[in-house]
């Protein structure tokens, strides 16, 4: 399998918040997610960047609403993931779980101690 | 609780523009949702700054941006190619920093011109060229009527009118009626004044907008003549309903009636020509068919906006309209009377809205022109200075030198529109600040993207004027004397560039001291012009009784009721500490017109070129006073003047000059409000006042008593022994304690009214004043640089004029002042065309402000030959300390 279909890990963070979401899955809610759920902090210069780049392989699809005077007039741009998308996760999923099969950290750490 | 707008602005101008939406409103929904409450206040800006620049590095970083180019590979060879400019520039950044104080003073110099000529752009991009924020907006037109021999131009409509145009104009698509007028919303026992907008339905729809919240306007929302449903602006909706998303179907009390919320409009919506200092915050529909509230021909009160029909031009459908009021004239004579000129104009929106400001813009476009213009070759100027001296040296070879020279404008230039770039944002926001409200559309003028690309152009263009020119004429010089051509004729084209270059900045700095001048001496003129009233220390404040959609239900429908309110107000004012009088009016001067067409019985009015016409304003007898009203003849309104009473006026000295040449006014009877109007007799004649500016003659005007007239939107006037803004509040409250539900909608002092009839001026008196402070010392400056350096055309070129080795000022002060001078005489003929034509725009009539005003020219002529003269007596002592900085260091190669 080629090296560009796997998934780098943060992608693979921000496609399993959108997931997560579901048909509320737009900046700010996916920046949220992956704070309070991955406890990882984020920027929102970061989601975007990766969420374009997955929008540009053709994982994820974006779409924008009416402009929302709650958020100053500007609209809200909502993601969803495509089948590709899950699939991609799907075998960045195998990947990690064939290399960790047979690795005993405990183990290793008592050997090298 | 709004994210640092700062940052916000960043965004909007850095961010890519497919995520900027997104992102800005992202982070603004969680800074108000969440970042406040969770981090609190200071924390959640630092917060938001953390996430701004975060946006900015993922996609704004130069590795970024150079990867996505694909261009990282290329990058080395790329600063391989252009080596000898590199090291030009790397050398001339070391000889700027030796020579610092020139570098931060030219640099200082470029930004100045750049950020300035950034905002200027900005401002007319913003307001004469960028396309009104509605559906195709060069279709929308605003149909208005001329009666020029009865109410002048600029006349609005009746519904009758409206109904004429819709079913007989081919060449419109739509046809909105507007009115507007202030209204009350009765807020947990307050009235809060609100400006609100009677419409017909299909005004959104016709714009090309929809609300941002809720829904538009439906034909069954009317009940009656007026609907019981309202949109509100976004302003609004945050004020009264506390922005909540749903609050579509709340009721809200306006003036007395329960209305209910179906739609909120977009935050940037703008009601089209509204007045940027009280915005429309609520749409309300109204009906305007047969027997409406409004169904009345002669009541024109209504602003029309049409759609023109797929292609139609505005002349086509400006022939079919004045077909229309030909018909119309022909139909109802009475209305239309044949001497009127009644006529109806199409006026394409954006000419309706933005034309006042035109030549305003464009006098701030041209001063702010001069500026760049002084400014860039100052920097030239100097430049040359600096190639000349190392040429002199003898350390350098001219090509040497010329890209130097090129350095050195690159790296000034550079500098300059980094610094010059919060300038410009600084400039923009303070021009909005300070022309608020003068300028339509001026306060949602922004700092963007497109301004920095003009940011970007005019340092290129000051670049080449700075670096390339000054090096381009070095070795242009340099190549004819190597031809062997006559000394003095390449000495004089090595001497012409700079000379061109200091009489451009002279002359600039001219034009701009002299329209300051005359500016100044126009405004002086226009204050000291005495309008016929008091302002000094007399307070205002405009109340307005409330009017439900059905009047009849109203509080105030009984006029004994509107007149012991206005008498009750008048008993609290006088009471308060600090008030020594009040009195009450329609219509403030200087705050709109009221023009009525009158008769005067016994005579026919007719017969004369045109109908007559005056200003009406109610007013109670203690208004004279308070604003000092002299009387001519006969008597005041008095108190005594009530309902029981025959109907007075009194008129001004004006009317009684035009209408009752050589004869007696009083006593005799005038017919108010056109040929079926009420008969009011004429019992004296007082001052006239300059009603609607203070360079146009007062117009002839007629008083009735407000116990005789009373209206429902009234100016309370106070004359008091202080401040009158100290016993503002105290009378605001005097108006509540009163009457709860009437709504104060401004409070001013009468100074502040007048001051805002010439707010336009006095802010382009003082930007010219600035521009020609600014100007005045770089010019000067120049000179100085320019006789310090310049090569004399008959005598070798080592002994220059401050540059022999044996320096000796008083010896050199005699060719320096001469040469000095020379610049100036060829600045000033420049300069000179220029002022004339800046002296056609600002002289008003007035001010008897004209171009050969002997004390503007004079005082100019004397700060520009003082300049001029000091710029050549300081070269002399700089000839000495100035050494050209590094280009005078020997150097083998670059």
């Amino acid at each position: 399998m080629p090296k560009g279909e796997y998934l780098g890990e943060f992608e693979q963070l921000v496609i399993l918040a959108l997931l997560r979401l579901g048909r509320h899955a737009y900046g700010m809610t996916v920046r949220r997610e992956l704070e309070d759920t991955a406890e990882r902090p984020v920027a929102l210069g970061a989601v975007y960047a990766t969420l374009d780049r997955l929008e540009e392989k053709g994982l994820v699809t974006s779409w924008h609403t009416d402009p929302d005077p709650s958020r100053g007039g500007h609209p809200r741009r909502y993601f969803k993931v495509e089948p590709a998308g899950e699939q991609a996760l799907a075998r960045s999923r195998e990947m990690m779980q064939r290399m960790w099969k047979g690795v005993d950290l405990r183990a290793m750490g008592e050997a090298t101690s | 609780m709004r994210p640092p707008p700062l940052a916000e602005w960043l965004l909007s101008v850095f961010a890519p523009r497919r995520i900027r939406d997104a992102v800005i409103g992202d982070l603004r929904e969680e800074y108000v949702q969440y970042a406040v409450a969770e981090r609190g206040p200071r924390r959640a800006k630092l917060w938001y700054w953390k996430q701004v620049l975060a946006v900015l590095l993922h996609y704004r970083s130069p590795r970024r941006l150079l990867r996505r180019n694909g261009a990282v590979r290329n990058v080395a060879g790329l600063a391989r190619a252009p080596a000898t400019v590199a090291r030009a520039v790397h050398r001339s950044c070391g000889s700027l920093w030796r020579d610092r104080a020139f570098a931060l003073g030219a640099t200082l110099v470029l930004a100045v011109g750049i950020g300035s000529g950034a905002t200027a752009l900005t401002a007319v991009r913003g307001v004469l060229l960028e396309p009104l924020p509605y559906d195709r907006p060069g279709q929308l037109v605003e149909i208005g009527g001329l009666l020029p021999g009865v109410l002048g131009r600029d006349v609005a409509a009746s519904a009758p009118e409206y109904r004429d145009y819709l079913r007989r104009a081919r060449s419109i698509d739509g046809l909105a009626a507007t009115h507007s007028l202030g209204a009350s919303v009765t807020d947990g026992g307050r009235a809060a004044p609100i400006q609100a907008v009677l419409t017909t339905p299909n005004l959104f729809s016709l714009l090309g907008v929809s609300p941002a919240l809720g829904r538009d306007f439906e034909a069954g929302d009317i009940r009656g003549s007026l609907g019981d449903v309202a949109i509100l602006s976004y302003r609004a909706w945050v004020e009264f309903l506390s922005g909540d998303p749903r609050a579509i179907g709340t009721t809200l009390r306006v003036d007395g009636d329960p209305i209910t919320v179906i739609g909120v409009m977009a935050r940037d919506f703008t009601h089209p020509g509204a007045s940027e200092e009280r915005p429309v915050q609520l749409w309300m529909p109204m009906d305007l068919g047969e027997g409406s509230l409004l169904d009345a021909r002669g009541g024109r009160v209504l602003t029309l906006l049409g759609r023109l029909r797929d292609g139609h031009s505005v002349a086509e459908s400006q022939a079919e309209f004045h077909d229309i009021a030909l018909a119309l004239e022909r139909a109802h004579p009475e209305y239309y009377p044949p001497n009127s000129g009644w006529d109806v104009a199409v006026i394409p929106l954006r000419r309706q809205i933005v034309g006042s400001a035109r030549s305003t813009l464009l006098m701030f476009v041209g001063a702010i022109g001069l500026l760049l213009l002084v400014s860039c070759a100052n920097v030239a100027s100097l430049l040359t200075s600096r190639g000349d001296q190392a040429l002199r040296s003898g350390h350098r070879t001219p090509r040497i030198a010329a890209l130097l020279l090129v350095g050195e404008g690159l790296v000034l230039t550079a500098a300059a529109a980094v610094v010059a770039l919060p300038l410009a944002w600084f400039g923009t926001e303070s021009l909005k600040r300070a022309a608020a409200g003068g300028v339509p559309r001026l306060a949602g003028v922004h700092f963007d993207g497109s301004a920095l690309w003009f940011l970007y152009g005019a340092s290129l263009l000051a670049f080449v004027v700075c670096g390339v020119a000054p090096a381009v004429r070095l070795l242009a010089t340099d190549a004819m004397r190597s031809r062997r051509a006559a000394p003095a004729t390449w000495r004089r084209t090595r001497n012409g560039l700079r000379n061109v270059l200091v009489a451009a900045q002279l002359a600039g700095a001219l034009v701009l001291c002299m329209a300051a001048g005359l500016m100044v001496r126009s405004l002086q003129g226009l204050v000291a012009v005495d309008p016929g009233f008091d302002t000094d220390r007399v307070l205002t404040l405009q109340a307005r009784l409330p009017v439900p959609n059905d009047p009849r239900t109203g509080r105030f429908f009984d006029v004994d009721r509107r007149i012991a309110f206005f008498d009750r107000a008048l008993e609290e004012m006088r009471a308060l500490r600090g008030v020594l009088e009040a009195g009450v009016v329609s219509h403030l001067p200087m705050r709109g017109r009221n023009g009525w067409s009158f008769g005067i019985v016994g005579e026919d009015c007719c017969a004369r070129a045109g109908l007559p016409t005056l200003e009406f304003r109610v007013a109670s007898p203690s208004y004279f006073g308070v604003m000092r009203i002299g009387l001519v003849r006969g008597r005041h309104l008095a108190p005594s003047d009530d309902r029981r009473r025959p109907y007075v006026v009194v008129v001004n000295q004006a009317l009684a000059d035009r209408y009752f040449p050589n004869r007696d006014p009083i006593g005799r009877h005038l017919v108010l409000g056109g040929p079926v109007g009420r008969r009011a007799e004429i019992v004296g004649v007082i001052e006239s006042v300059r009603d609607s500016a203070l360079d146009a003659d007062p117009r002839p005007a007629a008083y009735a008593s407000y116990r005789q007239h009373v209206g429902v939107d009234m100016t309370f006037v106070l004359k008091t022994d202080t401040q009158p803004e100290v016993v503002a509040a105290a009378a605001a409250e005097a108006v509540r304690r009163v009457a709860h539900d009437v709504p104060v909608l401004t409070v001013a002092s009468m100074r502040e009214v007048v001051g805002r009839t010439v707010a336009q001026r006095r802010f382009l008196t003082w930007l010219f004043a600035l521009l020609a402070a600014l100007a005045l010392p770089v010019a000067g400056a120049g000179v100085r640089s320019a006789t310090a350096t310049a090569a004399p055309e008959n005598g070798p070129e080592e002994r220059t004029l401050p540059q022999s080795r044996r320096f000796a000022p008083l010896r050199h002060l005699g060719p320096a002042l001469r040469y000095g001078m020379r610049l100036a005489v060829l600045g000033a003929a420049a300069g000179l065309l220029g002022t004339v034509g800046v002296a056609q725009l600002v002289a008003s009539p007035l001010s008897e402000a004209r171009w050969i005003d002997p004390v503007v020219c004079g005082g100019g002529a004397a700060l520009f030959l003082a300049v001029a003269i000091a710029g050549a007596v300081l070269s002399c002592s700089a000839g000495r300390r100035h050494g050209g900085g590094d280009l005078n260091r020997p150097a083998t190669r670059l």
